[in-house]
């Protein structure tokens, strides 16, 4: 038990620290950062309880450190950091960005550590019908993913956008499981995850579309002034949101750790503007909204994957389908049987008071590292990663990666799975908007659906 | 003045959200996919003849992961970012700006008595009451999105 707990400890260390530094730089989006990390930590034969909080303690620190472009430099860390961005901005012009940075990683603390029993709780509330659920499951995965596509950006083109995903993700299945021996997965995932990255270096080998692409000037940062406004080390998160401050980022924790079928970006800014709506003055509309939404972005992961993990062990949310699908479908290692729905995951492998002890310490570890991080060295780290860390070095590490996992997997096979996929699902991705979250959807949908029905 | 002609010379495009010359990109892909896959490789082959297979795989796999971060150091050595950072001084105009958009979303500001103690004592500390007080009168007169009076604004 103390060698499990030990486990759990380093690997949410290791998980908070390499996402405190993720998060630092811009644009890169959870899933194509989470879900390939987590997939080798499950791969390499980490046990359970630190696959899960080396997760979790990942998510919750980059949701922290993601608000220091955000409010420093004014560019979205990514894709949660968006909705932040307009209060931040304001704020950043008011002279105080570091309220902006303040107010917000405190409202992930306080949430995050909120979000963890509660979605342990909602789970046990779902977990009676769990056996309905994955009985159901061929039907229920198609209705999520309609759900989850008209919730995207694409709206109905998403939704009509499942058919040719779904039925190219089968194709291609159908041919590959017969050479390989077995099925596909990881190689699907990696080409769903990183699809945008793929379809961009293809259209920058073609001089036709190429041109759209062209840039004439850099890229200009502003970078905010540096404003000491506290002394000391780890300033109590409690201290620095006023009461109703710690009741609404509390209440909307609460509220968003309740649900798990809407799409985290929706969540926050429903929650966020709910709040915002109730508040006369508008400094502190600005400072309760940095709280509140920052608080949901972290809410909402914990819950979007703590739930559908605990009590029914299929990705069923939009979390859970996209950052978080190494913690239920990671081959050899987790599997889920696309003929019955049967699992064998992290929902089988811990108990509910083990995710709900793994996942606070996870909570506990990330807060520890992330949030004195992002209050002291938040103006050093954001110009060191502008001026050293190029993106020509983000995208030739993904590059690699990508080969890397496709071809253990699944050797030459995998490597055309993951472009073949990449280059389709980017295109879909950046044409009409239908993002990765979708996708996965559209891999269930093809795995357990399409043959249950089609059969 | 070689940098100059450094930055004139660039084919500047935007990949994956942020700018890249696509002489650099290409050769960081490069590094990345070729420090990566064959260390992958040679490591599956080498923990082959050391260990069951299954475990052999995962300790490649992790080898791999580590010559593609170190493919990313080098990257980040050999190529600098396309970025310019400028140390951006905190100034009234913007101050007023963000003022100005803030009357125009909701139509006041607010009053200052509405605010809890503890904000208010943060806004006083941040040396930003004045700058909410001073639109106070005019801000709580005027009932919808009117644009900002300069003057109130500006106190």
């Amino acid at each position: 038990m103390i060698a499990t707990i030990g486990i759990a400890l380093a690997m949410g260390l290791l998980g908070a620290i390499v996402f405190s530094a993720i998060g630092l730089v811009s644009g890169t989006d959870e899933t194509a950062t989470l879900a390939p990390l987590t997939l080798l930590v499950v791969l390499v034969g980490v046990p359970p309880a630190g696959v899960l909080a080396f997760f979790l303690a990942g998510a919750v620190a980059k949701h922290m450190t993601h608000m220091i472009p955000t409010a420093l430099l004014g560019i979205p860390g990514d894709t949660l950091a968006v909705p932040l961005l307009r209060e931040a901005s304001l704020l950043r012009r008011l002279g105080v960005p570091h309220i902006a940075l303040h107010k917000a990683i405190s409202g992930a603390a306080l949430a995050a550590f909120i979000a963890v029993p509660v979605a342990v709780g909602a789970a046990a509330l779902i977990a009676p019908f769990a056996r309905q659920v994955t009985a159901a499951a061929p039907y229920v995965f198609p209705l999520a993913a309609v759900l989850i596509a008209y919730f995207s950006r694409g709206r109905w083109a998403a939704v009509a956008g499942l058919v040719p995903m779904v039925l190219v993700i089968a194709a291609l299945q159908a041919f590959v499981t017969p050479l390989h021996g077995s099925s596909l997965s990881i190689s699907f995932f990696l080409g769903i995850a990183i699809g945008p990255l793929v379809a961009d270096l293809f259209a920058l080998s073609s001089p036709f579309a190429r041109q759209s692409m062209r840039r004439h000037t850099r890229r200009t940062f502003f970078l905010a002034p540096e404003v000491k406004g506290w002394t000391g080390w780890f300033p109590n998160p409690l201290k620095v949101l006023d009461r109703s401050q710690q009741a609404a980022t509390g209440a909307s924790a609460v509220l968003s750790s309740l649900t798990f079928v809407v799409s985290p970006v929706a969540m926050t800014v429903l929650l966020g503007e709910a709040v915002g709506a109730r508040i006369k003055h508008s400094y502190h509309r600005l400072t309760s909204m940095m709280a509140v939404k920052n608080g949901v972005t972290e809410s909402t992961y914990i819950a979007e994957t703590l739930i559908p993990l605990v009590a029914i062990g299929l990705p069923l949310s939009p979390v859970a389908a996209g950052p978080a699908a190494p913690l239920f479908n990671a081959p050899p290692v987790y599997t889920i049987d696309t003929a019955s729905g049967a699992t064998h995951n992290l929902h089988d492998m811990l108990s509910p008071w083990e995710f709900l002890g793994f996942g606070l310490v996870a909570v506990f570890v990330a807060v520890a590292v992330a949030y004195p991080f992002a209050m002291n060295y938040a103006r050093t780290a954001a110009a060191w990663v502008v001026r050293r860390l190029s993106q020509e070095a983000v995208i030739g590490t993904f590059a690699g990666l990508i080969l890397v996992i496709s071809v253990y997997e699944g050797g030459l096979l995998g490597l055309l799975v993951a472009s073949t996929v990449g280059i389709v699902g980017g295109l879909m991705n950046k044409l009409l908007g239908m993002h990765a979250g979708v996708q996965f959807m559209a891999y269930y949908t093809a795995a357990l659906t399409v043959p249950a029905l089609l059969g | 003045m070689s940098e100059d002609e450094g930055r004139r010379s660039e084919q500047l495009v935007e990949v994956w959200g942020d700018v890249v010359d696509v002489r650099h990109l290409r050769w960081a892909v490069v590094i990345g996919c070729v420090l990566g896959l064959p260390s992958y490789l040679l490591a599956a082959l080498l923990f082959r003849q050391l260990t069951e297979p299954q475990l052999a795989r995962a300790y490649a796999l992790l080898v791999g992961l580590l010559a593609c971060l170190a493919a990313g150091a080098i990257n980040a050595r050999l190529f600098p970012p396309k970025r310019d950072l400028v140390e951006e001084p905190g100034d009234d105009q913007s101050r007023d700006e963000a003022i100005a958009e803030l009357v125009a979303e909701s139509g006041a500001l607010g009053s200052l008595d509405e605010l809890p103690e503890a904000a208010r004592r943060e806004l006083r500390d941040l040396g930003l009451e004045d700058l909410f007080a001073g639109s106070r009168a005019r801000g709580d007169s005027a009932p919808e999105s009117r644009p900002p009076d300069e003057e109130a604004v500006r106190r």
